[in-house]
Parts: C-alpha cells; sequence; structure tokens
C-alpha cells in the first residue's frame, strides 16, 4: 500500500543510497505510475541519459521493472507495444530491512552465507562469476567455498533468479478494468495522482479515493511482478552445467537443483532460454525477499504466540510454522497446511527445547492455542490461521497508540466500537465503557476529529438534536495508521541524518559528549528498525 | 379558586363537614382567630407565613383559605391540583407533570410556558414547597436544576442508573467491582457470567446485591480494557465442565490486573504519540530537526531484534511525564555496535552505498552483462 508518506519515506531511502537524480526519477515513478522514458524525461525535467542512466540503478537494484504493454488498438488499428517503467514500492522499503536479513542468514547459516548475500544486496543482481569475483577480491575464500554457500542459500530459497527484464502484458484483466472505472467514478474531479486526494479537507474522503487509485495500481504493478517472475521450477534452479565457473570449465559434479528429474530441469532450461535471461549464458542472482519476509512474518507471529502462551505451546507452534514454511505458496498466506497431531509431535521432538515434550503435551498445547483461534481444528488435523494472528496483532498496535494518545476511556471507547463493527450511540458507548455521558462525546470527537472514528448522525424530528453514532472502519484506518507509521519512519531518519551530523562537528569535542551523541544515535536507528516491524505487521505481512 | 367552606366563629363553631385536617387545629382558639389569607389582589403570593390575629367578638362569618398545610400535612389527591395553587403555578406543574419520569429543566419550562422567568422560579419554590414537586439530579446537565412532579421516580436516563450517585459516576465503586470480579475469573480460570455472579455474591463484595445484568456490565468492561477475554467453550479441555459455546471469560495474556498492555512501536516513539504529526513536516516550524520532544526526551528503547536485546526503552518528557532512572549516561550500548554484521543499523554494511553517486554505481554497471537493458 503506497501512502502519501510512504512515497516520502521510499525517496528518502533512494536519496541516501544513490543520490538525488536517481531519487527524482523513482518518485516521479511513485507518483505518477507507470511511465515510459519519454514520459519520465518531461516529468522530471532531467536529460535524457540522466533518466536512463537512474533507471539502470533502479533496475539493477530491483526498484524499478520495465515491461512491454501491448495494447490493442481500437477501431482495428495496429496493435501499440511501448516499453515503461513502473517503480516497486515494496522492494524499494525491503532495503531499509538488509540487515535484519543479515542477521536472519548469520543465524540460520554460516559466515560465508552472509558475506555473499551482503555483496548481493549491496549490488542488488549478480551472477555467479561475479560473485567467485567479489570473494576472491575481498579475500573471502576460494570458489568452492563461495558455491557451498550459494548453494546452501538457494536451497534455503533466501535467492533466485532475477526476473525476466521486459515482460510483455497484454490488455488489462476484468479485475483492473473494474477497478479502473471504480478509480474514474471517484476521480470525476480530475484526480489522478496519488498526492490530489491529500489536497482535499476531509482525509477519509481522501483516503477512499486513494484506495480506488491504488488498487488499480496494486493490479498492474501486481500482474508485472508475476508476468516478470520465473516459474517455481526455474526460479530456484541452480543448474551448474550453463553456469560459467571461474576459470571458465563446467563442473557437472556441482549441481544442484530442486526439481527432481533431469526431463524437468531440462524443459526448465529450454523455457529459461525462451526467456531471454539467458541469451549469453548469464543467470543473474538477486536476494529473495519473499522468503526473508516469510521468515519475519513467522517469527512476529511467534512473538504474538509467546506474549500469551506458555513455553510449550511457542515451541509446538513454532514446530507448525517449520514444517509448513515450504508449502507457503505467498507471503500473506491465510491459513497453514493442515498438519496431524503426529506430524506435529514429530516435529516438535525434532528441535532442542522439543525434545522432551510428550505428545499429550502436544495436544494440550493445541487446544490451548485454540482460544483465541490461532490454530484451528478440522478432522483431526490443525492448521495455523495467520490472518487472525496478523489481525490481532494489528489490533494492538493501534490500541496502544490509542492508548498513550487519548488515554485509557478512549482506549475502551475505541476496544469497544472496533469489536462491535457497527455504529453505536454517544450514550451507549457511555454505559458500556462506564465515563460519564458529558464526557463521552468530547473524548470521541477527538478520535474522530484525527480519524481514527467515523461519524454519522441520525436526525429524528426536525426540532430534535440529531443523535450521533459511531464506528471503527478498519480498512480506512490500517491505510491512515499505516501512513502515519511512515510518517514517523521519515522523521526518525529524518533525525538520525541530523544526529549524524552533529557527531561530525562533535568530533573535536570531549570523548563523553560524543559517547552521548552515538548512544542516542544507536538508540534512534534501534527505533526505527521497531518501527519498520510494526510497518512490515500493516504493509507486508 | 374555590374558596373552602366557611365557618361560623362563635363560641360554638359549627364545623364543615368536609374540614380538612390542617383546619382544626383553629377550632380551638376562639378568641384569637389565625387566619391565612392569600391575597389575590397583590402580584403573586403573600407568602405562607402570612398570619393574621383578628379578634373577633360575636358572630364571624371567616372564610378562611389556605394555600400551605399548616402542619405539614401531605395531600394524597394526585389527579388535580391543589385548589390553593395559583393559576400560574398550576400551569408550570401541569407542565412539568406532563414529563413524567424525565422531568423538565427550569430552562427548558421558559421554552414551552410563556411566563417570565422569575415569575416560573417563583412557582418553582411554591411548588416544591408543597411538595407537589421535587428538584432531582440530571447526569446530561448537573448545573441546571432539574423538576419532577412528586408522584413520578426519576428514570435511568436522566439518573444514569445504578452506577449513578448524585448524578455522577461511582468510579470508585465500579473500580472495586471491576478488580473482585477479575479475582474471581482469575481464581476459576475459565468461568461463565453465572458463576462470577455466584462468587460475587459468596464474597460478600458489594453490600448491594448486584443483578446479573450489573455483573454483565462489569465483565464486559473488563474486557473492554483488555484485562479479560471472552471466549466460547468448546466443551473440552479448561471448558470441559461448561456447555459448547456458551460464551466466558478468562483472564488476558499472562500480567497482572492493571498491569498496561504490551507498549506498540509507534507509541514508543514521540512522532507516535505526538498531538502534531499532521503538522509536523521536514521544513515547517514543526519538524523532526526542530522537534522540542526529541530534545528533550529520556531515551530509553525497549527493541528486540531476533535474540539480541537492546536493553533500552524510550520515555518521552512530554504530555503524560514519565521519569525514568535509566539515564543516557548509565545506558550500555547495544550489543554488538560495532559489528557490522550483528547490529542491526543502517550504517551496517552499507556505508559505502550511502557514499556512491549513481554515477559511481553506473560505472559499476557498465562493466557487467547486463541482459535486457540494452534497450535503454
Amino acid at each position: 500500500m503506497v501512502t502519501q508518506y510512504g512515497i516520502k519515506y521510499a525517496v528518502n531511502l533512494i536519496t541516501a543510497h544513490f543520490g538525488d537524480l536517481v531519487a527524482k526519477v523513482c518518485e516521479c515513478l511513485l507518483r505518477k505510475g507507470p511511465l515510459t522514458l519519454q514520459a519520465i524525461v518531461r516529468s522530471t525535467e532531467l536529460t535524457s541519459s540522466q533518466v536512463k542512466n537512474s533507471l539502470l540503478v533502479l533496475i539493477q537494484h530491483n526498484c524499478v521493472q520495465a515491461f512491454i504493454l501491448d495494447q490493442t488498438g481500437e477501431h482495428g488499428d495496429g496493435a501499440k507495444q511501448s516499453t515503461q517503467y513502473i517503480a516497486l514500492f515494496d522492494n524499494i522499503i525491503q532495503r531499509w530491512r538488509f540487515p535484519k536479513f543479515l542477521t536472519m542468514v548469520s543465524k540460520k547459516l554460516d559466515k560465508q552465507c552472509v558475506e555473499l548475500l551482503e555483496g548481493l544486496l549491496q549490488h542488488g543482481r549478480l551472477t555467479l562469476k561475479q560473485m567467485f569475483d567479489r570473494a576472491k577480491s575481498g579475500q573471502n575464500g576460494g570458489d568452492d567455498v563461495v558455491q557451498e554457500a550459494f548453494v546452501k542459500l538457494l536451497n534455503a530459497h533466501f535467492i533466485e533468479r532475477c526476473p525476466a527484464s521486459e515482460p510483455v502484458l497484454t490488455n488489462p484483466t476484468k479485475e483492473e478494468e473494474a477497478a479502473r472505472k471504480r478509480a474514474a467514478k471517484s476521480g470525476k474531479a480530475g484526480i489522478t495522482s496519488i498526492d490530489e486526494p491529500f489536497q482535499l479537507q476531509s482525509t477519509i474522503a481522501a483516503i477512499h479515493i486513494l484506495l480506488t487509485i491504488l488498487e488499480v495500481q496494486e493490479t498492474l504493478e501486481q500482474r508485472v511482478v508475476e508476468a516478470a517472475m520465473p516459474t517455481e521450477a526455474l526460479r530456484f534452479l541452480f543448474a551448474a552445467e550453463t553456469e560459467p565457473t571461474a576459470d571458465g570449465g563446467k563442473d557437472k559434479s556441482n549441481s544442484s537443483s530442486v526439481t527432481p528429474g533431469e526431463k524437468r530441469k531440462h524443459d526448465a532450461l529450454e523455457s529459461e532460454a525462451e526467456c531471454g535471461a539467458t541469451d549469453e549464458q548469464v543467470v543473474l542472482w538477486r536476494a529473495n525477499f519473499d522468503e526473508f519476509i516469510r521468515h519475519l512474518r513467522h517469527k512476529a507471529c511467534i512473538e504474538n504466540v509467546r506474549a500469551r502462551f506458555d513455553d510449550g505451546a511457542v515451541i509446538v507452534f513454532g514446530a507448525m510454522l517449520e514444517a509448513t514454511r515450504s508449502a507457503e505458496k505467498k507471503v500473506k498466506t491465510e491459513n497453514s497446511v493442515p498438519l496431524s497431531l503426529s506430524s506435529i509431535y514429530e516435529e516438535v521432538i525434532k528441535s532442542e527445547e522439543g525434545r522432551n515434550i510428550t505428545f499429550d503435551r502436544v495436544r494440550a498445547s493445541l487446544v490451548q492455542l485454540s482460544c483465541p483461534p490461532f490454530v484451528k481444528a478440522a478432522n483431526e488435523s490443525y492448521s495455523v490461521d495467520f490472518k487472525k494472528i496478523i489481525e490481532l496483532a494489528q489490533n494492538e498496535e493501534v490500541e496502544s497508540i490509542v492508548l498513550k494518545r487519548y488515554g485509557r476511556d478512549a482506549y475502551r471507547m475505541f476496544r469497544l466500537l472496533s469489536n462491535s463493527g457497527h455504529l453505536l450511540e454517544t450514550d451507549k458507548v457511555a454505559d458500556a465503557t462506564f465515563v460519564e455521558k458529558k464526557e463521552t462525546p468530547i473524548i470521541l470527537y477527538k478520535l474522530w476529529k484525527d480519524d481514527y472514528l467515523q461519524l454519522e448522525k441520525l436526525q429524528i424530528g426536525v426540532k430534535q438534536i440529531p443523535f450521533q453514532l459511531w464506528k471503527v472502519n478498519k480498512n480506512t484506518l490500517k491505510v491512515h495508521v499505516l501512513d502515519e507509521m511512515f510518517h514517523a519512519a521519515f522523521n526518525l531518519s529524518q533525525r538520525v541524518a541530523f544526529e549524524l551530523e552533529q557527531e561530525k562537528e562533535l568530533s573535536n569535542v570531549l570523548q563523553d559528549k560524543r559517547v552521548n551523541r552515538l548512544r542516542k544515535r544507536l538508540l534512534l536507528e534501534s527505533s526505527q528498525m521497531k518501527l519498520d516491524d510494526a510497518i512490515m505487521l500493516f504493509h507486508d505481512f | 379558586m374555590a374558596i373552602p367552606p366557611s365557618y361560623r366563629c362563635r363560641t360554638g363553631v359549627r364545623h364543615a363537614t368536609d374540614t380538612p385536617e390542617y383546619y382544626k387545629p383553629f377550632l380551638f382558639f376562639h378568641s384569637f382567630l389565625e387566619l391565612q389569607f392569600r391575597v389575590n389582589d397583590f402580584h403573586g403570593l403573600v407568602g405562607p407565613k402570612c398570619v393574621f390575629s383578628v379578634f373577633f367578638f360575636g358572630t364571624i362569618e371567616a372564610y378562611v383559605t389556605t394555600m400551605y398545610a399548616i402542619m405539614n400535612a401531605k395531600r394524597k389527591r394526585p389527579d388535580t391540583v391543589s385548589d390553593s395553587v395559583t393559576e400560574q403555578e398550576r400551569i408550570v406543574h401541569e407542565v412539568i407533570r406532563s414529563k413524567q419520569d424525565m422531568g423538565i429543566s427550569q430552562q427548558d419550562m421558559k421554552r414551552e410556558i410563556n411566563l417570565h422567568s422569575n415569575l416560573i422560579a417563583k412557582c418553582i419554590k411554591s411548588l416544591v414547597s408543597k411538595n407537589l414537586i421535587k428538584e432531582v439530579k440530571n447526569i446530561h446537565s448537573r448545573r441546571q436544576k432539574h423538576y419532577m412532579s412528586a408522584e413520578f421516580e426519576p428514570s435511568n436516563e436522566i439518573t444514569g442508573g445504578a452506577w449513578y450517585v448524585e448524578g455522577s459516576l461511582d468510579k470508585e465503586y465500579i473500580n472495586v467491582l471491576k478488580e473482585q470480579c477479575w479475582r474471581k475469573i482469575y481464581g476459576l480460570k475459565v468461568a461463565t457470567l453465572e458463576g462470577i455472579a455466584d462468587a460475587i455474591k459468596r464474597s460478600n463484595v458489594s453490600q448491594i446485591e448486584l443483578s446479573k445484568q450489573q455483573v454483565e456490565e462489569i465483565v464486559k468492561a473488563l474486557v473492554l480494557d483488555n484485562e479479560v477475554m471472552e471466549v466460547r467453550s468448546t466443551g473440552t479441555g479448561e471448558f470441559a465442565s461448561i456447555p459448547v459455546g456458551k460464551a466466558c471469560y478468562k483472564c488476558a495474556g499472562k500480567r497482572g490486573y492493571g498491569g498496561e498492555p504490551k507498549l506498540g512501536a509507534l507509541a514508543s516513539i514521540p512522532c507516535g504519540v505526538c498531538p502534531q504529526i499532521s503538522r509536523c513536516t521536514p521544513d515547517g516550524i514543526i519538524s523532526p530537526i526542530t522537534c522540542e520532544y526529541y530534545k528533550k526526551c529520556d531515551l530509553i528503547i525497549s527493541a528486540t531484534f531476533g535474540s539480541q536485546v537492546l536493553l533500552v526503552t524510550i520515555h518521552c518528557s512530554f504530555g503524560k511525564v514519565e521519569t525514568s532512572e535509566n539515564k543516557w549516561d548509565n545506558l550500555p550500548l547495544p550489543v554488538g555496535h560495532d559489528t557490522n554484521v550483528n547490529h542491526p543499523s543502517t550504517t551496517s554494511a552499507y556505508q559505502s552505498l550511502q557514499d556512491k553517486t549513481a554515477q559511481g554505481i553506473l560505472e559499476g554497471l557498465t562493466s557487467r552483462a547486463r541482459p535486457g537493458l540494452a534497450n535503454l
């Protein structure tokens, strides 16, 4: 979901990593959607070569995807093909999480894997030969060591083949057309870009229109990403026969493939050739952000379980996630693959902390985990309800903001309206939350003014004062909170940059002051990391 | 106004057949006749204590009318106002009575009756002293006086119900009940409403017997406080003794009663609780660089990243002041902060990237194979 401050945050990241020129091109694509090269040149008022170079950088670092839009002409005209470029917002904000990815790999694998991944994250995409060269120049081990680390990362799905450079998209799908029509209806005032809705006076109205516009853009972005993605068989395929090694020879003994059977491998290689990715027998590899996000999602779910249940339940839950991770087809899976009790038990006793857990204890933990329904039982098999866990975590995050910002009474009111899911009258809210009837509307107005609640007035009779009805709209609230998080993240990054500048100026000052400054900056960066966890909860999970 | 039956006041007194009770004391005083006159000719009432002592000789015919009960005798004729009230009082009383158990304020009365506010006030005073109306508390407008006809009891809508005393919410009583209910639920592990109500009743926490509805209101308030969660019985495990599908309650989380819920990420930083966040911009008067909260706050962040506990918690000194014993000087540096790999810092491993310009990166790109980018 791309919000106003989401764009600012993403542009800030690109500026910090690649400079102002690249950031300008990126911002143009984020605000205006997919554009051709000429359109970008016109919008940014940069030279053609500047825009071209910036796009090269962004594509190299997986922040932009090129695609060819095949538009069937109207009135019998010939088909038009134009190369357009679309900014991949999700990939841009992943750049903030690179340290988390490295930490994850350092725990699961070894140091060589971390160094290999570090190179991929630094350079965006590399061939195997380039990885060997980099390792040699950094004296990080020979080719065997690098290849071994490469295979480990590949088997864990932490790296993948790069997508096709320019996939072809045909006419928009029905969903896209429907979304486009809805956007057109909402945009009758001429709103075409993401910025414009926020110029409206009513933020809720702005968010509604924004959601509709984003629906169109997200549908296209999804199509582009899916079209560019290699097939599942090819994505993690490492056929050493086609990879030139450092000495230029071919090493057949080191082949590793995730697809059983030579025929299927052969077919995959053929299709790879069709994609054009191996025109020069060179395969580009990059970090697989989806897998990292999946791991982080599981980690967040485990932490949620840990906050509510005992260690036994946490171990059982963790085992279920471990057993079903590889079967997940997409990151935002709503439910895990069902497992039988015996399968869960086998997985539990594999781990060190679960070695001594009995079968009955596993069964009891599963019963525990059903309330709240983190684990669903059906036909003697159990599956994890990710959607419920994520939803509860999101609710807790928002309720925490309400509690800290508006107080305990507002917290109760917000929870009442959020749980009920429908309109409630002011006095009903006061009665249910044990707040004075005179104070209740004041608190509700504050929440409404800051867009945490919706208000509707019901007039009965001409002379009577209208009834005020209140409600929490979770969809619009989620977008609003996410935008606030991006705003806070943007502010933190600005503040960290400011603190860095101050540190440099204090280089001649006493050690104590410098250490204090350093501590402050590190703490700010740590809070950035924690806030990023919350952003993932609302945006990526 | 009807004039009560007259007396022939002489040494022999003739009683009127329908003499009200409060007339009777008069009958013992032959010489001095205390009369209460209502003077209609004047503007308003003379007052309840207007007593004239009159000496009468001979046969006296005196028309005695009384406006106020001498001995505070209650008039039990609800259907009609006493004959001793004035026309204005009658009108005021009718308006008040028409509101039944909702009553009406003086301000609202003025809108409904076309009388001067002073006159209304006097009528009200007179009616109150005659016990025809009474003053009640209205929780919706505590400063204004609210009046109701004497025969009605105020409705819950204006008293607020069982939880209100003297027009104010009895928060202390409610908090005591909430804590006791929580303790019962904690003791029972899983409890139904009936179980909680029984436990409360047996423990004599409340001197007033609580209805099931009142217990439910308290328990639902605990749910809203996130102290307790409502679940449905599955009939197995800890729900074995509870019918399947029945609503029951158990304590939420691992913290004790009254503990703060877990602090969210956004709420733990200044921006998350700042009332001015919507006005904060990089170049504005309110900006991250000029932010007073960042300048003043003692930052202690509690964050966990994997197994690394960064040993710090953020408190902010604006708004609700939270003091912290862990000042800057005493804070240990985060674990592994010097190690690029382990420290979750944005500067780790990417310092070189931050220094690179697009041109520098491009030079690196041109030396590598770029399938598909040749069209650019």
